[in-house]
């Protein structure tokens, strides 16, 4: 496996505050084909270009944005699963992520922890039960879901009294 | 002015007793509390399932195809803790 050390700073060019109007603004470019994603989400991309596809990246070098810029350009869910030495991309469906294989093992032995995940169609992203079950089957007790329409960010709980 | 943290648990509280704390109590396992800041208000959301919510067998999968059936959503905002539901979809015992 190649570990790609992101070069995040000179390739965003975008200033980004959560769920922005300069941020939906883009968003909505990007989703419109009249602007293409920045090199590093190009790059991103070009290691995980279909469904299942994942890839590795050096720690911490992923964004939650980035999972909004890839979703608003695919329409697919991408998620960030991040381990003690490396953040991986995973690319998603229409709808959903699913995890088989070395990333569901890897999962279940608590190596990786999901940091995130995207909703592409929903301007203020909510977890489903489905999402809220997979933090209860690893044990995990946060994550967080990106809009891949605004970029706005929700964080997420497996206990309702949690907060 | 309130932080965050602060209205977000506001919030996140306010739900809960929409949907009714008994009720919520009861499918704790099932359910969850969201929450997110925005520009001058926090966004809060409880969802709550009464039917157990089935572990995957094959994989484990995320999705935003479904939707928790029973759903408390509200702002809070920062400047004075105001509270404004949203759209919910309420048990019927609420």
């Amino acid at each position: 496996m190649v570990y790609v050390k992101a070069s995040c700073e000179q390739n965003r060019s975008d200033n980004y505050f959560p769920g922005s109007k300069s941020t939906q603004i883009s968003l909505e470019t990007i989703r419109s084909g009249d602007a293409g994603l920045n090199a590093h989400r190009q790059m991103m991309l070009g290691r995980t270009p279909e469904t299942g596809d994942w890839a590795r990246f050096a720690l911490n070098s992923l964004e939650l944005i980035d999972l909004a810029y890839l979703s608003a350009k695919t329409g697919h869910e991408f998620a960030i699963l991040r381990g003690k030495k490396e953040d991986i991309l995973f690319h998603g469906a229409v709808g959903s992520c699913n995890f088989v294989g070395v990333l569901e093992d890897m999962l279940r032995a608590h190596r990786l922890e999901l940091i995130g995940h995207s909703h592409p169609g929903e301007p203020d992203p909510e977890p489903s039960p489905a999402d809220r079950q997979f933090l209860k089957d690893l044990g995990q007790a946060r994550s967080t879901v990106i809009s891949g329409m605004t970029g706005r960010i929700k964080e997420f709980t497996n206990d309702p009294f949690e907060m | 002015m309130l932080t965050y943290e602060e209205a977000r648990k506001i919030g996140v509280n306010a739900c809960i007793d929409r949907l009714g704390r008994d009720f919520v109590t009861r499918h704790r396992d099932n359910a969850c509390s969201a929450f997110g800041d925005r520009a001058d208000h926090a966004s809060c959301f409880v969802g709550v399932s009464d039917q157990p919510i089935q572990p995957m067998t094959d994989g484990l999968r995320l999705t935003s195809d479904d939707q928790f059936p029973f759903v408390a959503r509200c702002n809070v905002a920062y400047s004075d803790g105001t509270i404004t539901f949203l759209e919910c979809v309420l048990p019927q015992e609420a």
